[in-house]
């Protein structure tokens, strides 16, 4: 990154990016040692449609402000205490335009560039490319200041390392942090703060320059920042049938009892999915390496289970890739071997203490039970019984609070069960098991046909029930008073309430 | 300093609620038609005892795993 008249022009530079040349160029302006995360950056951009590219030349950014603070400025050799931030809009912008822009400007995100050969890409937010916005599931709408005007964009949260002061982990951890900064109001903690305030004492080594942090430090860190973290250990995953119906747990190859999970263990996906659902970054750890997962996409495949490809963003290779395969997780351009992963860590809010995955176990008993006991008095409750048998019934569960889930009950839910909903007592926090028909799922059809809801706030050893609904009929409870049942509704199949598709 | 616009508040504890029982609710919720005299107060209560005991050790199970895996979450270095 040449700094030389590092803040000129002032107050910005505009460049029209309409050839190769024009990209190769600005790459070329801000390559580091890792160029992968720049280079991926502009991908992105231009895949969105990207024309022009607006550079500020002196922005005070607070997660560089705060690297300066912390570590560039005790440094011998001088650096720029200012960033830059590079706009991308789709429309082709003139320079008279900057001050007014047009209606049609086409707005699709910012990064921001550190004057450092070593980390060059700062805090991004760039929206998903086209063909993935769908299967992005932890996007958040940043606002954006430029010249005077406001400007929105939506997508997920990216930063690289700067391998002094941060490193993988804390790039990991801060887009997991801002992200919820930008969905839930949290303090906003500048990214020298991740260094700054990790425990030495459960580390190793100096904590300057930082060689990266362990599971504890990351997990207390976290907690410390308000976002305590569920946490997976890969080789000890939950080995609970979760669904009593669904077929044995997933087992190594035949004689490779040692084999790592990470390489066969198929549950690995259902855990980060209930989460990607809730709108929940998954922060992944391998040997040595973090990165942070932001969504999936389903593919039906005939005759076999659903194919998941998850979305990742990696701090040394840029946002918004594709994980070919979990369980065989090659880097496709540098062979660069991410498997098998070894922990999994979401950072959550405080109140959601229930697990997802007693919650999904108590929805599916009950709801089959409920079904059982209804078939002769409600005809329509039989269909779940039915899908149950024919292997053809899912379970999609999420987190959301309360009053987001009761806002969104507009997606073809039967009138009377919407107002019973509506008008109940939730958490802030509640769990939704969702019973799914595969069948009209794969056909892109509505598929849900009814959902146990949990009070958040409740205990894995005894998930409180708010609400049961099956084909026909729904109980709900009260706080005070015997429960609203039985509840009648329609039996359509309605849209699942989790974010992005099934 | 006496406010000049807050009346003295009287305490309502023991007092009978103002509103007539028959005003509570019952504009806000529907009465719900009867399934032939099924009620159900607790989904849970519809399994058997030996479903509720399964369910009790599952969830049983579940909690004592996750706490297993967390004290094995171990000092791997991410950098």
């Amino acid at each position: 990154v040449d700094t030389t008249s590092w803040e000129e022009p002032e107050p910005a530079e505009l460049r029209l990016l309409a050839t190769d040349a024009d990209w190769a160029g600005l790459a070329a302006r801000y390559q580091g040692h890792n160029p992968r995360p720049l280079k991926r950056c502009l991908e992105v951009a231009r895949a969105g449609g990207a024309t022009t590219v607006v550079i500020e030349t002196r922005y005070i950014d607070l997660d560089y402000r705060s690297e300066y603070s912390a570590f560039y400025a005790g440094a011998f050799r001088s650096a720029p205490d200012s960033a830059h931030r590079l706009h991308f809009f789709r429309a082709p912008l003139t320079a008279d335009q900057l001050w007014r822009l047009p209606d049609d400007h086409g707005y699709l995100g910012y990064m921001i560039i550190r004057p450092s050969d070593l980390g060059p890409v700062g805090r991004t937010v760039l929206q998903a490319p086209p063909g993935m916005a769908d299967a992005v599931r932890t996007t958040v709408r940043d606002q954006v200041c430029f010249f005077g005007q406001h400007l929105v964009v939506e997508g997920v949260p990216f930063m690289q390392q700067d391998s002094q002061l941060g490193r993988c982990a804390h790039a990991a951890a801060w887009m997991c942090h801002y992200t919820a900064h930008r969905r839930d109001g949290l303090a906003r903690r500048p990214m020298a703060d991740f260094s700054l305030s990790a425990n030495p004492g459960l580390g190793y080594g100096r904590p300057l320059p930082s060689q990266g942090l362990t599971v504890q430090q990351l997990l207390e860190l976290l907690r410390t920042f308000d976002l305590p973290a569920s946490f997976y250990n890969v080789r000890q995953l939950p080995t609970s049938r979760l669904a009593p119906w669904a077929g044995p747990a997933p087992q190594p190859p035949s004689g490779q009892n040692e084999m790592h999970p990470g390489l066969w263990d198929t549950r690995l996906i259902g855990t980060c999915c209930r989460y990607l659902n809730s709108g929940f970054p998954v922060l992944v750890a391998t040997g040595d390496h973090a990165f942070v997962l932001c969504g999936y996409r389903r593919e039906p495949r005939d005759g076999k289970r659903d194919w998941i490809t998850f979305i990742r963003h990696d701090d040394q290779r840029g946002p918004y890739l594709a994980v070919g395969n979990v369980l065989d997780d090659v880097d496709p351009d540098s062979g660069y071997q991410y498997s098998p992963w070894e922990c999994l860590i979401v950072p959550l809010p405080t109140k959601l203490w229930l697990p997802p995955e007693p919650a999904e176990y108590v929805g599916a008993v009950l709801m089959r039970r409920l079904a059982q006991a209804l078939q002769s008095q409600v005809p329509e409750a039989e269909s779940l019984l039915k899908l149950i048998e024919g292997g053809r019934l899912a379970l999609r569960t999420y987190a959301a609070p309360a009053n987001t889930f009761k806002a969104s009950l507009e997606r073809g839910i039967d009138e009377q069960l919407l107002r019973e909903y509506r008008l109940a007592r939730f958490s802030h926090y509640v769990w939704v098991v969702e019973a799914v028909d595969r069948d009209q799922r794969k056909d892109g059809l509505p598929c849900v046909i009814g959902e146990a809801i949990f009070d958040a706030t409740s205990s894995q050893n005894e998930p409180n029930l708010l609400a049961l609904h099956i084909p026909g009929a729904a109980w709900v409870h009260r706080t005070t008073g015997p429960p609203r049942f039985p509840i009648r509704s329609a039996p359509d199949p309605y849209q699942s309430g989790g974010i992005g598709p099934p | 300093m006496k406010g000049i616009c807050s009346p003295p508040i009287e305490p309502d504890i023991g007092k009978e609620p103002r509103m007539e029982q028959s005003e509570k609710g019952k504009d806000v919720l529907p009465e719900l038609t009867d399934l032939q005299g099924l009620t159900v107060t607790d989904p849970l209560d519809l399994l058997d005892a030996e479903e509720r005991a399964t369910v009790r050790e599952e969830l049983d199970r579940l909690a004592h795993e996750r706490r297993e895996a967390e004290a094995a979450s171990g000092t791997l270095r991410l950098g």
